[in-house]
């Protein structure tokens, strides 16, 4: 799956992940002295400057690598098994059906149980919409997956609202923007610990996946006579559909439905990789990683009062694509 | 036997003659459409007076006098419901329940409009209004007495090195001067954060910006039933190791939400948070 000549770009890659992480560590609303904050933090002194770096940045910057390069890859693996290029977790409802499912865990008090009853809500939310998703679509084609994915989404979206008016606290129903739009102000490293687990797993199991998709991309039979299984329970499909839902239902449920990241990363690095499925997978993590940790730093630079959601600029970014490959789409058909 | 009820009868007429000498009328249907006239009621008269009062009254997170309220009838802050209900008195405040305000007042019944209480001093005053308008002027006074007595002992003299308190709620508001909870912190012998850090108008302010410029006291503000993620931003771990110990305090919203003799109860605490504040720099 990595090929030799994808080493320039994803080194390319990590090498700005790295350097955004760090300045993501580095800069952010308030000045800090950073060499004495790094000093204070490992010798466990409790300084201004060592929590804000430990307790506020070092987590939310970790979280976008590891969200933003969960939904790069969960787009690149959904594109490559359904071979379609609009599919993504944001837009087929996977990340919809995560926040549901989180929503419930979290405002009910399930949560009180256990921490890590929040990520496995959004697991729980994510396979039953990519379950119904695959169940509804059918051998259906291009069209008939969008529609789904629009019909989920919007549910999705619609019961989590229901279910945030109808909690006690009556801070919930102003929340909604946090969960449909994703955000990753104030997060702890609980959500990274409760959050890590999942994401990683489901990351490697897509990761397995690489040569199915190339054989995929050739058609069912074709894979199959080259000795891929595609059903069963280690077959593609349940690895793509149990990765997916593992990955997005984990991040998803510590940083909101952050849509368009699996969408546009695959789109743009696709030229890069030669249009191999296999080869786009780990450029895809890190280019989503990338997108979310610019998005983050934005997101700081632009908010004034209120913070602006991630979601919302990751959408700037995505929505143009997914209007492009509609385009695109349109010209083909005609 | 008969005349056991025409004695009786004289008795509550002689006693309305000299209420109403002192121009004040016992009231026996007293509907309520705010928490805080709730609340002030449930203080000064009898439970059987008290026709209706709102559904915050018996949310513990809400009003300190929650269990008193428990089993109270609760009315619905339309105008219908209040009239129905046949009140010979309305409690409302200044900001909700205008409509049904306002049609009460159309249809003749009397009406009084309690603001929310902007000074501890306030307090006092509001009480014996609240009590004159019901009928009970002497219990007012009593209460009211007893509050400017407990207020006495626990006020500090302000001044300008007393040490710096943010307030700090949900979502990271952060309350300004001019509000209940601002006077109780002056009365406290601390300063407001909002009135020495120079932050303008804000009024949210991201954790990251409290740490970056900590107040001596962070006074975190609870408020609200259930679980957020407004709230649990109150519970985030860089806020616990920044203000440690002596530099955090909670005060229940409860206690100062509406202006009453418990509001005190919130000076107590933020007064002795002041002296551990002073001991543990000593």
């Amino acid at each position: 799956m990595n090929d030799r000549r994808d080493r320039t770009l994803v080194a390319i890659l990590g090498g700005a992940v790295l350097a955004l992480f760090a300045l993501s560590l580095v800069w952010g609303e308030s000045a800090i002295a950073f060499g004495p904050a790094c000093a204070d933090l490992l010798a466990g002194r409790h300084s201004a400057g060592a929590v804000i770096l430990g307790e506020l940045r070092l987590p939310r910057a970790i979280l976008a690598v590891t969200v933003g390069g969960a939904l790069g890859l969960s787009g690149a693996a959904l594109q490559g098994y359904l071979r379609n290029p609009l599919a993504d977790p944001g837009v087929l409802g996977v990340s919809g059906g995560a926040a549901l499912g989180a929503v419930l865990v979290f405002y009910t008090g399930l949560m009180g149980l256990s921490v890590a009853m929040l990520p496995l809500g959004g697991l729980a939310g994510a396979l039953l919409a990519v379950l119904l998703l695959m169940g509804l679509v059918g051998q259906g084609g291009a069209l008939v997956l969008l529609l789904a994915g629009a019909a989920l989404s919007s549910f999705a979206a619609a019961l989590t609202a229901l279910a945030l008016n109808l909690m006690p606290s009556p801070y919930a129903s102003f929340e909604i923007m946090h969960w449909v739009m994703g955000s990753l102000t104030d997060r702890t490293f609980t959500h990274v610990w409760i959050s890590l687990p999942g994401t990683l797993l489901g990351c490697l199991l897509m990761l397995t996946t690489a040569r199915a998709l190339d054989a995929l991309a050739l058609g069912d039979e074709v894979a199959e006579s080259l000795g891929f299984r595609l059903r069963g329970p280690a077959g593609i499909q349940a690895r793509v559909v149990l990765g997916t839902a593992l990955a997005v239902g984990s991040c998803v449920a510590v940083a909101g439905a952050i849509g368009f990241v699996g969408l546009v990363i695959p789109h743009l690095l696709r030229p890069l990789t030669g249009h191999q499925p296999s080869r786009l997978l780990l450029p895809s993590f890190l280019g989503g990683a990338l997108l979310l940790l610019v998005a983050d730093a934005a997101v700081r630079v632009l908010s004034t009062g209120t913070e602006i959601q991630i979601g919302v600029l990751t959408a700037l970014a995505g929505a143009p694509v997914f209007f492009f490959r509609v385009l695109k789409m349109r010209r083909g058909m005609s | 036997m008969r005349r056991r009820p025409a004695l009786t009868c004289l008795i509550v007429i002689g006693l309305v003659a000299v209420w109403g000498g002192a121009r004040a009328q016992t009231r026996h249907r007293i509907v309520s459409l705010n928490l805080c006239t709730d609340q002030m009621l449930l203080l000064l008269v009898p439970r059987q007076d008290i026709v209706g009062v709102t559904s915050l009254a018996a949310d513990c997170s809400n009003a300190v006098m929650c269990d008193a309220a428990r089993g109270l009838p609760v009315i619905r802050q339309t105008a219908e419901a209040v009239i129905a209900a046949r009140p010979d008195l309305v409690l409302g405040g200044v900001y909700t329940a205008a409509t049904a305000i306002l049609a009460a007042r159309e249809t003749g019944l009397p009406v009084m409009q309690v603001p929310p209480a902007e000074r501890l001093d306030d307090i006092p005053r509001q009480i014996r209004e609240v009590a004159r308008a019901v009928g009970v002027p002497e219990r007012g006074e009593a209460l009211a007495g007893a509050f400017a007595r407990r207020l006495d002992a626990l006020r500090r003299v302000p001044s300008v090195t007393d040490p710096v308190a943010a307030i700090y709620g949900a979502n990271g508001f952060v309350t300004d001067k001019g509000s209940l909870s601002d006077d109780v912190l002056t009365h406290a012998g601390l300063r407001n954060f909002t009135t020495v850090a120079g932050m303008g108008r804000a009024h949210f302010l991201p954790i990251e910006m409290l740490i970056a410029r900590p107040p001596d006291l962070l006074v975190v503000d609870r408020s609200g039933v259930g679980t957020s993620l407004a709230q649990s931003m109150l519970d985030h771990p860089a806020l616990r190791d920044a203000f440690p110990g002596p530099h955090r305090v909670t005060i229940p919203a409860r206690l100062w939400l509406c202006g009453l003799p418990q509001t005190l109860d919130a000076l107590d605490r933020l007064a002795r948070a002041r002296d551990a504040l002073e001991r543990g720099n000593r």
